[in-house]
């Protein structure tokens, strides 16, 4: 079997077999980080260790019976939420319009609209910091959504965007002719169409806003101090292993989205 | 026919319609562009403007405070880390991008899982990982030791080394996917005309596969590298305080000292190298694809 | 007659012209369709007809000039408010709804009734002969079948006025001549006002009332498919339009010359114009014909046999070629001589066509 053509250039398996080992150590490197801290989370020890000491959930019961955790985890996802129903919609939008729009600047303006993700987080988190102590919007989680939505935002203008070049616009025009005004073609005939960009676009946003660390790091504190914030400040100073809890159930709800994102886009 | 009148007038309302058509269409993206001028543009030109105050006045000392040792020691480990990090994701990001594009559909699809994952996974539980991984108790040093590889542990967190490797592995991904859709793209008949003009597997991929890679392989790098210039989290959690990037030292001075000139100023210089390095980027190909877009 | 075609209405194209910055797609167009007629707009590719199309159906304002339907200005009017049938080139089917939804569509957007909806969905499918496909996905469909999905879509809502952009250029040559004939038994059937846009001319000619001939955003000629292939307004149309060889004559002594000779022929004289030779018009020549034909002597170049006729390629005197086109009969084939012997072949006096360059 070793011996088999693999490629156009009829290179062997067994020619190959370094490609095959290289690529499989960088796969492991890549998931065996995500996956260790898990059981991990399981030990019963203040020391992490793997393989973990003696099994115990103490750690989740830290995570869920501390206030300000909780407090934390709560203000993580409610940010997240408002800013995946602001971003989503602001998103679609845009990229609607530029893409439907014949006019010549309406490239400017998608670069305008992605440069969040061009501009390096740090000066971001220093310019909004600045911008939300002139407003004492600093702590608030409106603060909190408005920072986020603007990183979120460029995710689903992207992925609509994508979705709506590989579309056939031309549905639209066959819709108007048959009587729907501009917007019920688009929400008739458009959107259901692109519902798979703009699910990803929405995960997206949300996991951006729940991970985010920087600027919370700036703008969040108080009663409104993020997860994130929290976390890292805990790693900063002392390693709490409550953290290992709740890295394990940050990942688990990654692995979930990843999940639905790959099941809604599969129809495809 | 008609009254001349008739055509006149109504060429004057054709055009009026056309163009209000045209713009509220356009108009569609003026939240979200409202939005990110309020948010983004406002804040970031305001940083350009303190970096240029001192005292009520306009003053290029900030700048000039930037030439000493420290700053110098401080761009050239950012640099130093980003390049790095950069060849190295190449080197290991590539032959896994190769092999997904070669496999059939359902076999990159399983490979790709590794790849997204971690992806999706939050930064901070990565770096926490290693922060785990690596300690001196940790697994790697542990099963180096039983493995009887080493004698004592590695100082392998809270360095420079520890930050290479996180850094490293948050920026596999980056690397990874366009590296991937380049190289999905090349055409399979170029291989096979290449082998058919009796050229070796190892002949055929260097002088015809690589050559045709090279835009994934820049649009990878060149993310990765600008990713690691202001790249915050993970240098400071696995640094340990001995590692000080550019970003790190913005943050220490907007958010600790409150001196807003100096964090603005070191703020504009990694600004303009970004936007520079994506200027030469977008000579050659469109930056929005670079996000898939 | 049905009552749609009491809904059907005349259409009137008053003075349309369209720039996009300094070209010109259209260029003073002025056009009047008849209630209920078939009236197709044909052309090469870039000549303005789908510019057209697509200015009459809404999606592409006018600079300047009118549409007029039934005496109603439309010309501002937003295209879902037009009323119009229109059937695109790629079908433009929703993928995401059955074939029933897909013909369902402008009679939900009308508010009709659930039972009115789908009574006429069926009768829709049945005109095109595809009742039995209401549950099926899009997907499923071949390529004829959409074309006829989406026909039905396009009438099913009972329009003024249907409009159909190239519909058959994606099917294979038998499909597309099937679907000729059924669109112009539909046509009859329905009676609507229909505006068609080919580049094929023998479609045109075999679908339409009348033709109208479109070069680079101006009209060469509107008129019936016969009147159009016999009596071409100008060069280009002559030259589109079937097979042709332009031959250029002189205008002297108050007629037309060519290679000297005065050619018997009733158009009056100008300059600038060309002699338009159907290989299917000319004759072998037969001693008694100088009365009433025009000769052309040459020796015979080639004889290109196709079936089911031949053409025949004669060099004339001054280098130029004529062609000869008759069917393979035995008859015929023995007065063929052999190649490179002088030949003489004849074009009636009826079947001189001397056609100006451009214009009309």
């Amino acid at each position: 079997m070793l011996m088999r053509p693999a490629s156009e250039t009829q290179i062997t398996h067994l020619g190959r077999l370094w490609l095959y080992v290289l690529a499989g150590l960088v796969m492991l490197f890549l998931i065996l980080p995500v996956f260790v801290v898990i059981p991990m989370s399981f030990s019963d020890s203040r020391f992490l260790r793997f393989p973990p000491e003696g099994f115990s959930l103490r750690w989740y019961y830290s995570y869920l019976q501390s206030p300000e955790w909780m407090r934390a985890t709560y203000v993580s996802f409610k940010v997240a939420t408002l800013t995946t129903l602001l971003a989503t919609p602001l998103g679609i939008a845009a990229a609607y319009g530029l893409h439907v729009s014949k006019v010549r600047f309406a490239r400017v303006l998608t670069i305008a609209l992605i440069s969040p993700l061009i501009i390096p987080i740090i000066i971001l988190g220093v310019g909004v910091f600045y911008l939300y102590v002139k407003l004492d919007m600093v702590n608030t989680i409106t603060g909190l959504v408005l920072a986020h939505t603007i990183l979120a935002m460029p995710f689903v203008v992207v992925t609509v965007s994508s979705g709506l070049q590989q579309y056939d616009l031309n549905q639209e025009r066959a819709a108007r002719s048959l009587g729907a005004s501009r917007l019920t073609a688009f929400r008739t005939v458009t959107l259901p169409q692109i519902k798979g960009s703009i699910v990803a676009g929405s995960l997206f946003a949300f996991i951006t806003s729940l991970d985010e660390v920087v600027i919370a790091l700036f703008i969040s504190g108080g009663q409104n101090t993020t997860l994130t914030r929290r976390m890292f400040t805990g790693l900063r100073d002392e390693i709490d292993p409550t953290i290992a809890a709740i890295s394990s159930l940050l990942i688990m709800l990654s692995v979930m989205l990843l999940l639905i994102l790959v099941m809604t886009n599969r129809r495809k | 026919m008609s009254a001349t009148g008739y055509s006149t007038d109504n060429a004057a309302g054709l055009r009026a319609d056309e163009v209000r058509e045209r713009y509220s269409l356009l108009g569609l993206s003026a939240p979200a562009l409202f939005l990110v001028g309020l948010v983004v543009f406002i804040p970031v030109g305001w940083l350009f403007w303190l970096s240029v105050i001192d005292g009520g006045e306009l003053s290029l000392i900030h700048y000039r405070r930037m030439a000493d040792a420290t700053h110098f020691r401080i761009f050239y480990v950012t640099f130093e880390i980003s390049i790095l990090v950069t060849v190295l994701a190449l080197l290991l990001g590539y032959p896994l991008a190769y092999l997904m594009s070669q496999l059939p559909p359902r076999w990159a699809g399983l490979c790709m899982i590794f790849v997204l994952i971690p992806f999706w996974t939050s930064l901070l539980v990565r770096t926490y990982a290693w922060l785990v991984l690596l300690q001196r108790r940790g697994l790697i040093n542990e099963t180096l030791q039983d493995w009887g590889l080493i004698d004592a542990p590695l100082r392998l967190v809270h360095n420079y080394t520890g930050t290479v490797i996180g850094m490293l592995h948050i920026m596999l991904p980056f690397m990874i996917l366009p590296l991937y859709a380049g190289l999905r793209s090349v055409d399979a008949n170029f291989m096979r005309a290449a082998s058919n003009l009796g050229a070796s597997p190892v002949r055929a991929f260097w002088t015809v596969f690589f050559p045709l890679s090279l835009p994934g392989v820049i649009a990878g790098s060149l993310l990765v590298f600008i990713l690691s210039l202001g790249f915050y989290v993970t240098p400071a959690l696995l640094g340990g305080g001995r590692v000080m990037m550019v970003s790190m030292k913005i943050q220490q001075n907007a958010g600790l000292y409150f001196d807003w000139g100096a964090a603005s100023a070191l703020g504009v210089v990694l600004l303009v190298i970004t936007f520079v390095i994506f200027w030469v980027l977008g000579r050659f190909m469109r930056i929005e694809r670079l996000f898939g877009g | 007659m049905s009552e749609v075609s009491a809904r059907s209405q005349p259409i009137r194209i008053e003075n349309v012209s369209k720039s996009y910055g300094t070209f010109l797609a259209l260029e003073n167009v002025n056009i009047d369709i008849g209630s209920g007629e078939f009236l197709t707009l044909l052309g090469p590719s870039g000549s303005g007809k789908t510019t057209l199309l697509m200015v009459l159906a809404g999606f592409t304002r006018a600079s300047s000039g009118r549409v007029l339907v039934g005496g109603d200005d439309m010309t501002r009017v937003p295209p879902h408010k037009r009323d119009f049938g229109m059937v695109f080139q790629n079908y433009a089917l929703f993928p995401h709804m059955t074939v029933f939804g897909n013909v369902a569509y402008p009679l939900r957007l009308r508010g009709l009734s659930k039972p009115e909806i789908t009574t006429r969905v069926e009768r829709a499918l049945n005109l095109v002969q595809l009742g039995n496909l209401a549950k099926r996905g899009i997907e499923e469909l071949s390529g004829g079948q959409k074309q006829r999905i989406a026909l039905a879509r396009a009438i099913v809502f009972e329009p003024r006025v249907l409009l159909m952009d190239e519909p058959l250029s994606a099917l294979d040559k038998n499909l597309r001549e099937q679907m000729q004939i059924e669109i112009r038994a539909l046509h009859e059937n329905l009676g609507i006002t229909t505006v068609y846009v080919t580049h094929d001319q023998r479609e045109a000619l075999t679908m339409s009332d009348r033709v109208v001939v479109i070069d680079a955003g101006r009209i060469s000629q509107i008129d019936t498919p016969r009147a159009i292939y016999e009596r071409p307004a100008n060069a280009f149309v002559a030259d589109f339009i079937g097979e042709s060889s332009l031959l250029p004559v002189q205008a002297m002594n108050g007629g037309f010359t060519f290679a000297g000779e005065l050619l018997k022929t009733d158009h009056a004289p100008q300059n600038g114009c060309f002699l338009v030779v159907r290989p299917e018009k000319m004759e072998f020549y037969e001693p008694g014909m100088e009365a009433e034909h025009n000769l052309f002597r040459g020796t015979l170049k080639n004889v290109v046999y196709q079936g089911e006729t031949l053409l025949a390629q004669i060099a004339l005197a001054d280098g130029r070629t004529v062609s000869l086109r008759r069917s393979t009969r035995r008859e015929t084939m023995a007065r063929i001589p052999a190649q490179g012997a002088e030949m003489t072949v004849a074009l009636h006096r009826d079947d001189t066509v001397i056609v100006p360059e451009r214009g009309a």
